[in-house]
């Protein structure tokens, strides 16, 4: 029997639904992978650390959920052994050039610094080209000299005109990463501005820096006035809890107005993300983590961990302009670990 | 195989997004995948089994890049269980409560033996390589600081100054080497009876300590404990040990704040200015034994020193100004005068 065509069927499908990210991840489940690992690491004198970086990943990864799909990581241990090798002798190299002659010593260190951006790119790349869902894998267009300019130029201005170009630094950087990103034949791009960076910078060091000095200022002023001894015992009691305040709190703030920022910002093809990040609930996610991390004497870092990462990732949304099915995957040249890895051992955190 | 030992999942074949709800199944050594537009039958050895994970899908893949995401962990069990799968012994070993018990002590062990013996071995390392200008910059500006917020200048006789300086500089120490050092003295009504050496070798007596006794020898005794400081480097070791333990700490509990760190990580630092305490000591006793004197001396002092400061346990008259009276041995960064007195008496 033939099905009578619907008069609806001309019409154009109505867009799917919005999808948002969902993160499974477990506290006591992490906890034994953690330790597990860690001991493992320890005995072998450091050299697990690779496989227990890819467990790390791979578990961070696939309880990442979106439409129902998870995400997987496909580093090879070996691969990132030989990059952590690497990575070692190069900076214990430069260490050891600098004990044995300076001038040696700031010409390794010069050499290291002019290759630092470019691993810097492979190491984007490294992590995305490894990252798939649903099969299909993530990838990266940067070419390694562009790298030079959000590495090594915008960073170095950011340094000599005191921070005051960071904002701007930061922004090229999160425009190089998102705009040379992709989802198999999928292009991101990112419209964010220097201006939205700048806004968010500005909105934290008023609220968290210049605020807490003005009250500083305030609670001086008041103890030289010579007020009497319950108002300037109530002023230092305000200027104490708002300068702690603010240090802590600070951070918290920062991360969630950059996270909605840049998801805001961010598109795959037509598809819009939304992040949503509440500064006070990822506050007291943090405060909650640091106290019970200090009373459980670091034990409760991996779950500390879930609970952050359960947080910011379910604030990310999907909205699809078309079903996610259609996606198609392309041959990704495989990348090198060493820029990765060197990366990670300057803790330079170039994640988001 | 019936029906019910097939695992419901989902197919990718590795090259579109699209999800294909399968049924994946083992018949005579080979996986088969059935669903809508789906059918492969691949023989088992061709086909890879992500780890169990946790409560995270796991992946069943073929040669060519596709996969079956499982999260039905039960069913994949039993059917891997079929096939003779066996988990790793580190899967196997994430699962356990009991060996992630092991991982705590085996971490915990690489903590304290880091902190109690890797560390301060390899800040003496390190300081024997700090260069003598940075230590003499350091110090220099340390006692300045000091010069003009809690020292004044000294208002004790000169010729017992002089006098006191010209006999601890006759004095041989232990090895025989000579250890460059300058005493200075300076009233300081804020600290009283005191001495204390900074890492460039000049040791500062308080005019308070002098009119505690008027025996020199009892003094040459607190000069030994602080040359003790100076020959085994103790200011430039703290520096680096204080600067690793906080750095990790920092690191550890993430970059929020370093107010709350450095609570934990002055606790982690009392230890080594305890060991560093007694190492003077021995350094002093073994100084003054060498010059035919007795460590009695230093120990009379210390006694002198504790009545001084009026309290079970005070700072001893070395370095400390702080009153560590009722707190636990452990906390307290100077070991308890009696025990002191006591090793020092000790043949």
């Amino acid at each position: 029997m033939e099905t009578p065509s619907l008069p609806d069927a001309v019409l154009p499908p109505p867009p799917p639904a919005a999808e948002p990210l969902q993160f499974t991840g477990n506290g006591a489940e992490y906890f034994r992978i953690w330790i597990v690992n860690l001991a493992l690491t320890i005995v072998t004198l450091g050299i697990y650390s690779a496989w227990a970086k890819v467990r790390r990943l791979q578990y961070f990864h696939r309880n990442t959920l979106l439409a129902g799909s998870g995400f997987d990581y496909h580093g090879r241990p070996l691969a990132i052994l030989k990059g952590r090798i690497i990575a070692v002798v190069m900076v214990s190299g430069t260490n050891f050039l600098f004990d044995y002659d300076p001038e040696y010593g700031l010409v390794a260190l010069v050499a290291v610094i002019a290759v630092l951006p470019w691993l810097l790119v492979r190491s984007i790349a490294f992590r995305l080209r490894n990252t798939s869902w649903r099969g299909v894998r993530f990838d990266f267009h940067g070419a390694g000299l562009q790298g030079y300019r959000v590495f090594l130029v915008w960073p170095l201005l950011a340094l000599v005109s005191f921070g005051l170009l960071w904002p701007s630094a930061h922004s090229r950087l999160v425009s190089f990463q998102r705009n040379h990103a992709a989802f198999g034949g999928s292009r991101f791009s990112f419209r964010g501005t220097i201006g939205d960076f700048y806004k968010v910078y500005l909105l934290t060091s008023l609220l968290f820096s210049v605020v807490p000095v003005a009250l500083f200022a305030l609670v001086m002023f008041a103890l030289s006035a010579g007020a009497s001894y319950s108002v300037q015992t109530i002023m230092v009691s305000i200027g104490v809890v708002c300068f702690y305040g603010a240090l802590l709190s600070g951070g918290p703030f920062l991360v969630s107005r950059l996270q909605n920022l840049i998801w805001n910002r961010t598109r795959l093809e037509s598809h819009e993300f939304r992040s949503d990040v509440k500064f006070g609930k990822l506050l007291w996610i943090t405060l909650g983590n640091l106290a019970l991390t200090i009373i459980t004497l670091g034990l409760f870092r991996p779950f500390a961990a879930i609970r952050t990462a359960r947080y910011r990732v379910g604030c990310v949304t999907l909205i699809p302009s078309e079903s996610l099915e259609g996606f198609v995957g392309r041959r990704i040249e495989e990348v090198g670990a060493v820029g990765e890895e060197v990366g990670e051992f300057l803790d330079i955190d170039i994640a988001l | 195989m019936s029906a019910a030992d097939r695992v419901a999942c989902d197919y990718f074949d590795g090259r579109s997004s699209k999800r294909h709800p399968v049924t994946l199944g083992v018949e005579d050594g080979h996986a088969v995948v059935e669903g809508e537009g789906v059918s492969r039958r691949e023989p088992l050895q061709a086909v890879r089994v992500s780890e169990r994970m946790g409560g995270a899908a796991r992946m069943v893949s073929f040669a060519d890049g596709a996969f079956c995401e499982v999260r039905d962990h039960d069913a994949l069990d039993a059917l891997l269980h079929a096939t003779g799968y066996r988990d790793s012994i580190v899967v196997r070993m994430q699962n356990r409560w009991r060996v992630a018990a092991a991982g705590i002590a085996i971490c915990a062990a690489l903590v304290v033996v880091t902190y109690l013996f890797v560390l301060p071995w390899a800040a003496d390392q390190a300081a024997a390589h700090v260069p003598a200008s940075a230590i003499e910059t350091m110090s220099n500006r340390t006692l300045e600081m000091l010069d003009e917020h809690v020292l004044e200048p000294s208002k004790a006789s000169p010729e017992r100054a002089r006098d006191l300086a010209a006999k601890f500089a006759r004095l041989s120490t232990p090895d025989g080497s000579k250890i460059a050092h300058r005493v200075e003295f300076r009233s300081a009504p804020l600290v009283g009876p005191n001495a204390f050496a900074l890492p460039s070798g000049t040791i500062i007596v308080t005019d308070e300590l002098l009119a505690l006794t008027d025996r020199d020898d009892e003094i040459l005794g607190v000069l030994a404990h602080e040359l003790g400081h100076v020959a085994r480097r103790h200011g430039v070791r703290q520096v680096l040990q204080s600067s690793v333990v906080g750095l990790f700490v920092t690191w550890y509990l993430g970059d929020v704040s370093s107010l709350l760190t450095a609570v934990p990580a002055a606790l982690l630092e009392a230890r080594y200015s305890r060991d560093h305490e007694r190492e003077a000591d021995e350094y002093a006793a073994r100084m003054l034994r060498h010059n035919a004197m007795s460590p009695e001396l230093l120990a009379v002092m210390l006694g002198r020193l504790e009545r001084a400061h009026g309290s079970g346990d005070a700072g001893s008259g070395t370095d400390d100004k702080s009153n560590d009276r009722g707190l636990p041995e452990y906390l307290s960064t100077h070991p308890a005068t009696a025990e002191r007195i006591e090793a020092l008496r000790r043949p």
